[in-house]
Order: structure tokens, then sequence, then C-alpha cells
């Protein structure tokens, strides 16, 4: 049997993944080293990202650990049609897997189109299994991190501004990134997670030296923060508990 | 992806926020306890960078948690065997990268875990205090969630704040509360019923009442001793109430 050329497949995984979608199941790209995609995981929505992770951390690929999906196309960047997509699928497997999913867009102002393809490049070590990653507007990058609080998201922007920095070709561009989390106590639509983003893209390049910065409604992240009405119950002592009920009474 | 095996065992966690609750004591002797009762369990220490499982137990172990994550060592071979029916896997002290996994290395570990564990009915996990990223991820990987707390404000507000990141940002909904260190029982069920309350009123989370466990000069004893107070003081009050704890887990 002659080995198949790319070609052949490309439209095979395009029509498994629209299958795949009118199902409860998610469909991960499994890319290589040189993006290529290899092929594609279907996974029921009810098993956990954790599990997906661990699983995918055992699969026998070159880049095991980097399997990230950056689209079926093999030289150029997935564009932000193709982020809606992606993004409506994680943001609906909040609601499955109770975890929430951080949206990252990355701006290098002053870079050509095609730098951005070379800064896609440079960021795939540090991209874990399941991210997405597409181009966004001319000078722009996003990255879908599901699963990833915002804590953590703002730390995976610290890394990537690092390896940005460091790379000759980003030197003269300036950078911006902003982070947009949708968490699975919260309804929301792609459109208002990309929007987020955006807002915190733009107040990060009005700052300016490669500042980062992240959504202030899901700063809502705080609600963990135990109040002062939690702590005064929490320290009542039993005899001042019934007091105050006789009291209310 | 859950453990694709003949039998499943059931995984706890037993986490406290605040730290010297007594959560390690209380891991080491309802192991023991369900172990007696002919249930295999496994003990995993889950404070990886500062373990305590093996002090308490008076173990000088070779291999750790450590080696399967920075070599890759099998976990299986860092196993220690406490009886036939108890084994302990441990954890490593002083070192604090342990403490602070990364994505992979947490893929890793959970990978290993899942391929020694399908042998126990019963995987215990006892955690580090606070809410760092160990604490949360061990809690989401088991299936039940135990909490211990002793009626001081700062257990109780560290147990609560524990509980609130657990439901908020992971989902979890069901959490066993265990008191500990109490003058009565009285006293217990005081300190359960108004946790209980705020946990209703704020974030509307119904709590099941694991037990209460009596301060009892027998636990610091054994402690001391570096064994379980359930084989060296099996007829204390603290040693009943453990074995009718691990009579309710085993009906959970």
């Amino acid at each position: 049997m002659s080995r198949k050329a790319p070609s052949d497949t490309a439209p095979l995984y395009r029509s498994l993944e629209d299958q795949a979608s009118q199902h409860p199941v998610r469909a991960i790209r499994l890319t290589g080293k040189t993006s290529q995609l290899l092929g594609l995981l279907i996974i029921d929505n009810d098993i956990p990202a954790a599990d997906v992770t661990s699983a995918l951390a055992g699969l026998p690929f070159p880049d095991q650990s980097r399997s990230v999906a950056v689209g079926h196309a093999k030289e150029k960047l997935p564009d932000l049609a193709w982020l809606r997509q992606q993004l409506a699928m994680e943001l609906a497997q909040v609601q499955q897997t109770r975890l929430p999913c951080a949206l990252v867009l990355i701006r290098l102002s002053g870079a050509a189109s095609a730098l951005v393809g070379q800064v896609a490049a440079a960021l795939t070590p540090c991209l874990h299994p399941g991210d997405l990653l597409s181009g966004f507007q001319k000078d722009g990058l996003a990255l879908i991190l599901p699963g990833t609080t915002v804590g953590k998201a703002r730390k995976r922007a610290e890394e990537i501004r690092t390896i940005l920095r460091n790379a000759a070709s980003t030197k003269s561009a300036s950078l911006a990134l902003g982070i947009a989390v949708c968490h699975a106590y919260e309804t929301m639509a792609t459109e208002q997670l990309l929007t987020l983003a955006e807002t915190e893209l733009a107040r990060a390049a009005k700052m300016g030296s490669d500042a980062i910065c992240q959504s202030a409604a899901v700063r809502s992240e705080d609600s963990c923060q135990v109040t002062v009405e939690e702590r005064a119950q929490l320290w009542m002592q039993p005899r001042k508990a019934s007091r105050a009920a006789g009291m209310a009474a | 992806m859950t453990a694709k095996t003949k039998r499943s065992p059931k995984i706890i966690c037993i986490s406290s926020g605040k730290g010297g609750v007594g959560k390690t004591s209380f891991s080491v002797n309802v192991a023991t306890a369900l172990s007696q009762k002919g249930k295999s369990v496994l003990l995993i220490d889950g404070d990886l960078g500062l373990a305590n499982v093996d002090v308490v137990l008076g173990l000088n172990v070779r291999h750790t948690i450590r080696e399967t994550i920075e070599e890759g060592r099998d976990l299986a071979s860092s196993l220690v065997e406490i009886n036939p029916k108890f084994h302990v896997l441990p954890a490593s002290s002083g070192v604090p990268e342990m403490a602070n996994l990364s994505y992979e290395e947490q893929a890793l570990l959970t990978s290993s875990l899942e391929e020694i564990i399908d042998r126990f009915d019963y995987v215990l996990i006892d955690t580090a205090a606070g809410i760092g990223d160990s604490v949360l991820w061990f809690n989401t990987w088991s299936q039940e969630n135990i909490v211990i707390l002793t009626p001081d404000p700062t257990s109780l507000t560290d147990a609560y704040a524990l509980i609130k990141v657990l439901h908020s940002r992971h989902d979890r909904k069901r959490f066993h509360l265990l008191v500990n260190s109490v003058q009565s029982k009285k006293e217990g069920q005081d300190v359960f019923a108004n946790m209980s309350m705020v946990l209703g009123r704020f974030l509307k989370i119904t709590p099941l009442a694991l037990g209460t466990m009596p301060q009892d000069k027998s636990v610091s004893m054994a402690i001391r001793q570096q064994r379980p107070f359930l084989l060296g003081a099996p007829d204390s009050k603290a040693s009943l109430e453990i074995v009718a704890v691990a009579e309710r887990i085993i009906n959970l």
C-alpha cells in the first residue's frame, strides 16, 4: 500500500472534527515537532481534563510532552475563525469538566506578519498538551489554555513574555499580553471571553513595557477569600450563637 | 483517564487547611484500622516536600515519590509494606521543589499512581497543609474529600477556606468533616453544627459528619513512640473512635 500524502488526511480530520462537534466528545489535534498534524484524539466529555493530560503524556509521539494543536495548515497559523470555533468548544468543555479555560492574547507591535509565524514556533516548547495556538489579528497570537486558572494563566503569560524577550526576532517589537478566564460558575459566550481578553490586551498595550493584564471580571477568583461575614459566623461560640438566635427571634 | 481496572479503589483525600491539626496521625491510624478490617490500603504521603507519614510510623525509607518524578523510577518500588494489607508510598523531606510540581510532573505522577493503585481497596492521601497546588490537585484527583478541623478559630477558618476553594474553583461538592482534639463529644458536635451552618449559608454545601476525635494522651504518646495509637492503645477513646470512623468510611 502506497503511503498517503498529508493532504489526503487533512479533509478526513476536518470531517471527523465536524462530526465530533455534534457529539458530547472533545477532539484534540495531535501535532509533532514540525506542527504537522499527526492525528486526532477524540475523548468523551465526561473525562476530566487532568485525566486527558495524563493520557496524552503517555502517548508514544516524539514530541509527546508538547502535543499542541496549531491547526490543520502546515505552514500558516490558524485564523480568527478557527480560534472562535476552538474557543466555543473549550467553553462548552468548561461546563462539562468544571475546570476553567483561559485565553491569552499576545500582541507584537511593530512586527511583520511573517514574524508572527516565527514567534509561534518559538513558543512551541512552552506549550502544554491541549493548548491551542492561533494567529490573532495581523500582529498577534491567541493561546487557549484549557483547565487553567487566572493565576496559572498569568504564570504562563510571564513565561511567554520571557521567551519572546529572549528571542532575537522579537527584540524590536513591543509586547502586550491580555488574559481572560471563564470559570464553571459563570456562563460565558465566545465573543464575551474574546472581548474581555481584547480589553485586557488593549490595557496592557497602553501600559507599555511588555505589560500583562488580566480581566477584572474574573478576579472574582478572589471570591474564594473568606469574607468578614463568614469569619464572624465561623468564630461564633455555641452560647453566643444561641443568644444571637434568641435575639433574632 | 480513570484507571481501567477490574477493581477501582476508593481514593480518599485527607486535608485540613491548617497544619498541625492531626492529619497524618489520623491518616495513619485510619489506614491501620481499615487494614485490620481486611481492606487493602495504600497511604500516600501527599506532603511531597516535607514528608511526615514515614516519621509517624518510624520508617527509614530508601525511595520516595521524588525518584519517580526526577528519575522515572517505578513507583511500585518505592512502596513500603507495613503489613500485608497496609502499604505506604512515602514522600521526601526537605525538598521544596517537590512541593511545586510542574504540569508535566503532575501528569507523570498521576499516570504512575494509576498503574499501582488497582491492587488496593482504598487509597488514602495525606496532603500537605495549606491550599497549594499539590493539595488542590490531590483533592480533585480523589473521589472523597475528608477535611480535618479542630475547635480553634484558625483551624476553622483555614478548613472553611480550603472547602471554599475546592468548591468554588474545582466544583467539589462532598466533604466529610472530622473534628479533632475535642474535649467532649458535645464540643465536637457543636463545631460540626456551626461549620455546617456556615457552609450551608454561604456556599450551599451540606457536609457529612465523619466523626469527632477526643483529646487523648495516648495519641501524643504514640506519636512520640512513632507507632499508631490504634496499636499502642487499642482501648483508648481515640482508638475506639478511629475504628468507628473506619467503619463509616467503608460504608461510604
